[in-house]
């Protein structure tokens, strides 16, 4: 079936996500420039007829492709392709990896632009990451007329969802939770101080979370100093003796606790005898131990904001619930997008098909006209003239639905569908109804 | 001694004033109704409705400006025209919905600028009260007289907004405790380190101003030792504004008293300012001058 679609182009992307992969296996497939280079650089050699973007974030690896019909490489040899990044093999991805065709590529690609699939919805870095995703794949020479306007469209897609919808608004993820309330004590974190205690995981990634809001000092505290430390330099953090909390406690704004304790560390006495110490400054403490390691009598000090993981995924659940409405809208604005860009297709490979079967009737009715000329001889010139503008116009309003069904059916691969079925019906011959702008490798970068 | 013949109220002006607190507490019912979130029920059509309180209180501030002109066109002088209840509770409503405009405009204090539409309704309605309950009106024949009206009705506005930035905190604050965005709530109010500098700005500004005119309160007391009566330092008008004075006082000194941060600021700028409108109703009862 595929075969007898008229479609210029197959459209295939092979990838993994967050959803689908564990973190080990995305990191080994995770590109940075440079490797997204010398992949890009590689497929041009191996593939000369495909146009390529390689998509490389933390949260996913996605190789997309388009091929003229006919040139088109099988889905495993892009799954081969996309082990070949991590210098693994194939086998390892099944069960990880998913592929997408034609329109589902398309909408894939627009959804990803536009943060809905992100884990963090409504994140605006991801817009970001497929620009330079795509403009990387431009420089290399890898795009052609298909992916330029499918890229383009995803950037539109992405951009029109940001600014029409309340999705990047805020962020929904514990973490981002997190730094939005802390957003609603301090004003900028450029001038507090947040202590981390404790090495553990979950702590690690909210602290990653903070310093992106560039605290003007990030101290770390663990009962293991050597532990404490490592963490430390790779946070590019102070490091505190465990012993000397209590200073730590007097410097800091923000507080990150997530040690393996089984007492709560952090009591309401012991930061009530460090009130006078702080100048009785505002204390934002975000615990994310279990056991618990801030007494929860913390929280009704004055000026002292506790939060632990539950109020966390509590407030975070809400904000998703809130965020619904923005979510349909954004879905109503991608399918937007997907239509428009499909109409663009449909008009793009139903031309040839259309040109043709108008060329066709005309013939048919011009031989019908001069034969039936031959025959008539008492028709005057003016009375053929409109004899013959009859026969046009004729044609014209019977092609005319059929045509524009072709072309802006709503659903796409019914309209490919609609294609075949006209190309066989008329016995179109596959001459005329093949594709204007056949891509040959030097016709790359002309959209 | 000339005195000045207090402008009556007639009918049209009391209920054109009447009216502009009303148009404002629906002012600043549309803007709630267009920001408050509940998980159940996101603000539908809420840019039409932040639009339409703009615009309401945009009227209210026309009819305000409208009645004060008209006010001091019949009045004998610019200072005379505020120097009774009425017409100085018009100037402070005035006063505080420029400040609305200004605020509105900034970046930093936009989500707390309609908070202050209540505060000049508020003000509005305890004027209007007031003028009905007496008819007093000052001399402007002392210069002291000029300088006290014009200091304290300056640093009243500065310690209203003062007052509603409390207020917000504290609202603010209340969120932030009650942890479950599952009630209502009044999301991206400013942050409270934000809100509390704020606070501290406004009675920065008032503090001096009120110190000049109860300064030159006293001046107009000694100077005229009829019009207050004898025991004038006993009136609580004047026990009322030390007490103000004081409060305000102390929250200027952070770092000889760094306990009253956060909440404790907010709530003093609040009571600090119950005892200016207690001082307010004060001299509005009070026997003479």
């Amino acid at each position: 079936m595929e075969s007898m679609i008229p479609h210029s182009y197959n459209l295939l992307m092979v990838g993994i996500n967050y959803r689908t992969a564990p973190i080990d296996l995305r990191e080994k497939l995770a590109a940075g420039a440079e490797k997204t280079r010398q992949v890009l650089s590689r497929l041009r050699v191996d593939f000369p007829h495909g146009e390529f973007m390689l998509l490389s974030t933390c949260n996913r690896v996605e190789l997309y492709s388009a091929f003229p019909i006919g040139k088109d490489p099988s889905e495993n040899a892009l799954i081969d392709q996309l082990a070949a990044i991590g210098s693994v093999s194939a086998e390892v991805l099944t069960g990880h990896v998913y592929v997408r065709h034609s329109a589902g590529m398309v909408e894939h690609l627009f959804r990803v632009a536009s943060s809905v699939d992100s884990m963090v919805l409504g994140e605006t870095q991801i817009l970001g990451q497929v620009r330079d995703a795509y403009q990387l794949a431009c420089q290399l020479d890898v795009v052609g007329t298909m992916l330029h306007s499918i890229c383009q469209r995803a950037l539109a897609a992405g951009k029109d969802v940001h600014e029409n919808t309340g999705l990047s608004e805020g962020r929904t993820s514990v973490a981002g939770v997190a730094v939005e309330l802390i957003g609603e004590v301090f004003d900028s974190l450029a001038d507090k101080t947040v202590l981390v205690i404790g090495a553990g995981k979950m702590a690690g990634i909210m602290v990653k979370h903070i310093k992106a809001q560039s605290p003007r000092r990030l101290l770390v505290s663990n009962r293991d100093a050597q532990r404490g430390s490592v963490l430390a330099a790779q946070l590019g953090a102070e490091s505190i003796d465990f012993t000397m909390l209590d200073d730590g406690l007097t410097q800091a704004d923000v507080v990150l606790t997530g040690t393996s304790a089984q007492e709560p560390i952090l009591t309401s006495g012991r930061l009530r005898n460090l009130f006078r110490a702080r100048q009785y400054r505002p204390l934002f403490i975000i615990d994310v131990a279990v056991p618990r390691d801030v007494d929860e009598d913390v929280g009704k000090l004055p000026n002292t904001f506790l939060y632990n993981v539950d109020d966390l995924n509590r407030i975070s659940a809400n904000t998703r619930l809130q965020r619904g409405g923005e979510l349909e809208k954004s879905h109503a604005i991608i399918q937007r997008h997907v239509e428009e860009f499909n109409a663009w297709l449909g008009a793009r490979n139903s031309g040839p098909i259309v040109k043709a079967l108008y060329q066709q009737c005309r013939d048919i009715s011009d031989r019908e006209l001069a034969a039936m000329f031959a025959e008539q001889h008492d028709l005057s010139d003016a009375q053929q003239e409109a004899i013959k503008k009859f026969a046009h116009r004729l044609v014209g309003k019977i092609l005319h639905t059929p045509v524009t069904q072709l072309g802006q059916h709503s659903v796409v691969d019914r309209r490919l569908q609609l294609a075949t079925a006209v190309k066989e019906l008329f016995r179109l011959t596959d001459e005329a109804a093949k594709a204007p702008d056949n891509p040959e490798p030097t016709n790359r970068a002309d959209a | 001694m000339a005195h000045l013949r207090f402008i009556p109220l007639n009918l049209p002006e009391a209920a054109a004033a009447a009216i502009v607190p009303l148009i404002l507490l629906a002012s600043f019912y549309f803007y709630a109704r267009s920001k408050l979130t509940h998980p159940e029920n996101v603000p539908a059509d809420a840019a039409s409705k932040s639009l339409t309180a703009t615009w309401l209180a945009a009227v209210a501030m026309g009819i305000l400006l409208i009645l004060l002109a008209l006010r001091a066109a019949t009045a004998h002088s610019l200072v005379s025209t505020v120097a009774n209840f009425f017409d100085s509770s018009l100037v402070l409503a005035l006063l505080v919905l420029i400040a609305w405009v200004y605020y509105r405009l900034t970046h930093q204090l936009r989500d707390f600028a309609p908070f202050l539409l209540p505060m000049a309704a508020v003000l509005l309605i305890l004027g209007i009260t007031l003028s009905f309950t007496s008819e007093r009106q000052f001399h402007d024949d002392n210069p002291w007289t000029v300088v006290h009206i014009i200091s304290v009705l300056l640093g009243f506005v500065s310690f209203a907004i003062g007052c509603v930035a409390g207020v917000v905190y504290l609202i603010s604050e209340s969120q932030l405790r009650r942890k479950n965005r599952t009630q209502w709530t009044f999301p991206r109010l400013p942050p409270l380190d934000r809100l509390e500098r704020f606070t501290r700005h406004c009675i920065v500004v008032g503090f001096p101003l009120l110190t000049l005119g109860a300064v030159s309160g006293i001046f107009r007391a000694v100077e005229d030792p009829h019009a207050l009566g004898h025991d004038w330092w006993f009136s609580p008008k004047v026990l009322l504004t030390a007490v103000a004075w004081l409060i305000y006082a102390s929250l200027l000194h952070v770092r000889l008293a760094p306990a009253l941060r956060g909440s404790r600021c907010a709530w003093m700028s609040i009571v600090g300012f119950a005892f200016l409108l207690a001082v307010l109703i004060a001299a509005n009862w009070m026997p003479h001058g």
